[in-house]
């Protein structure tokens, strides 16, 4: 059994390694040949006024990796309102304020756990993985430019992902906080070579480009239906930031998971704005008839059918193969770079029958 | 720092008294709406050898006045050869006779991760104590004689808790291997300091007794509704050792679970493990063959919304099946008694949690 931290996971895991395992798992999954147990949040009441514990798991399994994976997080969790709008915020309360996710990968073949490692870094890379699947399939082949709202941990790794899968000649990034905006931009041109323009409004961000992605954790939307021209392919992590009206102008959408929400299974029927909002009903009603990305790339539903056509691909509820795909391929690199601290098997075996 | 809790020293901490204790607090926590469950859920790949599928199950759940979170993982290769012309069910995980089964539980506090437990003592402990919780109700109040098919850990278990439950005089076993039963008679009477009598056929468990545990590995039922008896409080493991003929003749039923146990597959409708582990759609509707008004959960009778028993005449069954809840409520009592005692052994802190908040 080994264990890793974030650092290994980083050190040997690239962005074009996660693209082809999203794109490999996907495949099967849209064929039938990869399965999850869908993302569930249990939401409680905390000690602390205006705090909630949520603890959230999701499973997935991908017979071609050998792998199932188990992605856990145990966490306090807030709502503040930050630069005028709403947000969901993770309280770092572990002990050296720090966050609890991890993941957990178990070979098929013989039921064995293979490793434990936090999913911080690698949560990162499979959502912004995603992202890039979504627009190999769905943005135009000549798209060139993007726009970012948004400037966090998320939005570094959908830029990654989108020049990956598109040959992007410039970004322009909006985010609420100037210094935050101008610092991504620094570091996104260093680390992609592609010029990245910081500009002071969001709609702005969205001015002539053929690709607009959300990646921030406001809980308001954000868009207005005029910023999208024919040919666009939109992509948002959270359907939260895209409003009703937008979702009106999209020709095409595409979601990530058959589930519009986590299950919530709240104790003391505790409602969070997680549960209570989340979501428009116009989004609600719409989603059931939606494809999801897997059957894009199986090839059971087109992503893009005309040039001028505006498409969305709605990144948001992460899925237990995205983690057993993408963890399979890291545990592959990091044994062959003899990465981890081993620790005995045995521990986490037994001679109970259970 | 996180403790890791294996098999032994729950054994040594944990008493059949305490865990009968935090899981009748755990229940009415959940009758009351403080605990709750996600559904137990599996998923089935099947293995290159057609004989064998890997099985991997998770169940979670939460109590908020204790202020834990769990989740209970079982990673195996399962199989079901014939012995003895019955199917049961055979796993390992890795190698034969080993078994992957693992309790991680949390702070809803905090978050932190607090222990590792190997699931194995914590489960049979757990079943037991649920079925002496619901013999507490369910039993008649002069309940003496308890019959045990099986003689493995979850017959010791059930045993040990009808004695913390009820006063007990004597004991009956059968298991289908004499060595195995009447070794299990020596060792209970020894334990609980009562007579247990081993018996040559299964029919002579249910003559008679009050109490009755089927506990047995079979994959079909073995159970035939004309052993059952008026008076008598009945329960099995494993939902498929009793046929139709017996949920026809009970008068009450009652269950432990978090709804139907979900199943995910990879293959098509006509390619399926011979058994999915635990509650099925088809058991489901066995189980309504009890009319409606008799059929109750175990948590609405210990807030007094269900009755557990109507007459000393009844025939009543109970049934239960894994929850996060009932992982939370014992996995958190051994923890607590093991850092009491500095049991256990401590894991860096560091592995478990991270500076990147995702």
């Amino acid at each position: 059994m080994l264990v890793f931290h974030n650092d290994e996971v980083k050190r040997v895991l690239t962005m074009d390694v996660c693209l082809e395992a999203i794109e490999e798992a996907y495949r099967d999954y849209g064929q039938g040949g990869a399965v999850n147990i869908p993302r569930a949040d249990m939401l409680t009441s905390h000690p602390q006024e205006g705090f909630f514990y949520e603890f959230k798991t999701m499973s997935g399994a991908v017979p071609r990796y050998d792998i199932c994976a188990l992605r856990l997080s145990s966490s306090v969790i807030a709502w503040p309102t930050i630069l005028g709008t709403y947000r969901k915020e993770k309280v770092p309360a572990a002990p050296g304020n720090r966050w609890l996710g991890l993941v957990m990968l178990f070979r098929i073949s013989n039921g064995e756990l293979l490793c434990v490692f936090p999913d911080g870094y690698l949560q990162r890379m499979r959502v912004g993985a995603t992202s890039g699947i979504g627009a190999k399939y769905m943005a135009r082949k000549d798209a060139g430019r993007v726009g970012m709202l948004g400037s966090g941990f998320q939005a570094g790794a959908q830029l990654m992902a989108i020049c990956e899968v598109r040959k992007i000649g410039e970004i322009k990034v909006y985010s609420p906080n100037r210094d935050h905006r101008v610092a991504f931009c620094v570091e996104m041109e260093k680390q992609l070579g592609v010029m990245a323009k910081p500009v002071d409004d969001p709609q702005e961000a969205a001015r002539n480009t053929d690709i607009l992605i959300t990646a921030t954790n406001s809980m308001m939307p954000l868009t207005r239906p005029e910023w999208f021209r024919p040919g666009m392919h939109v992509t948002s992590v959270r359907p939260i930031e895209i409003d009703d009206e937008s979702f009106k102008r999209f020709d095409r959408i595409i979601k990530n998971s058959f589930e519009a929400e986590p299950l919530y299974y709240p104790m003391e029927r505790c409602k969070t704005p997680d549960t209570e909002v989340g979501w428009s009903s116009y989004q609600r009603e719409f989603f059931p008839k939606l494809r999801i990305l897997a059957e894009v790339v199986a090839g059971k539903a087109p992503g893009r059918e005309r040039d001028e056509e505006v498409t969305y691909f709605m990144n948001s509820v992460g899925l237990g193969i995205q983690f057993a795909a993408v963890g399979a391929k890291f545990y592959e690199l990091a044994c062959r770079h003899g990465l981890g601290k081993e620790i005995p098997t045995e521990w986490f075996l037994q001679t109970l029958h259970t | 720092m996180p403790l890791l809790i294996n098999n032994d020293v729950a054994k040594e901490i944990l008493s059949m008294t305490d865990c009968v204790e935090v899981l009748e607090a755990a229940f009415r926590e959940e009758g009351e709406g403080t605990g709750a469950n996600r559904t137990k859920s599996n998923i089935h790949i099947p293995t290159s050898d057609p004989d064998r599928w890997y099985r991997y199950c998770t169940m979670e759940g939460g109590l908020r006045d204790a202020g834990i979170a769990a989740i209970r993982i079982k990673s195996d290769i399962v199989s079901w050869p014939l012995y003895q012309g019955i199917r049961r069910e055979n796993k390992y995980c890795v190698k034969p006779g080993k078994f992957c089964g693992l309790i991680l539980l949390f702070s809803a506090e905090n978050g932190e991760l607090l222990a590792i437990l190997n699931d194995g003592y914590i489960q049979h402990m757990r079943v037991g104590g649920t079925a002496g919780v619901a013999a507490r109700y369910m039993a008649r109040e002069n309940a003496s004689v308890v019959g045990i098919l099986g003689s493995g850990g979850m017959a010791e278990t059930h045993l040990e808790a009808y004695a913390v439950v009820r006063s007990l005089l004597r004991a009956k076993v059968y298991s289908p291997n004499r060595e195995r039963r009447e070794s299990y008679a020596r060792r209970m009477a020894g334990k609980l300091g009562i007579e247990v009598t081993p018996v040559e056929n299964p029919a002579d468990v249910f003559r008679g007794s009050d109490i009755v545990a089927s506990c047995t590995d079979a994959n079909e039922p073995i159970i035939s509704a004309k052993w059952l008896e008026d008076g008598m409080h009945f329960t099995c493991v494993r939902t498929r050792e009793v046929g139709k003929d017996s949920f026809r003749r009970v008068d009450r039923y009652v269950s432990y679970r978090s709804e139907m146990a979900l199943n995910h597959f990879t293959t098509p409708e006509d390619h399926r493990p011979l058994s999915w582990g635990g509650s099925n759609p088809q058991h489901m509707s066995t189980v309504r063959l009890v009319p409606e008004k008799k059929r109750h959960h175990l948590t609405d009778v210990l807030v007094g919304r269900a009755p557990a028993r109507e007459s000393e005449k009844e025939l009543n069954m109970f049934e239960s099946e894994g929850t996060g809840v009932q992982f939370a409520a014992v996995a958190h009592r051994v923890y607590s008694l093991a850092r009491e005692r500095g049991l256990g052994q401590e894991l860096p802190l560091e592995w478990f949690l991270q500076d990147i908040r995702d």
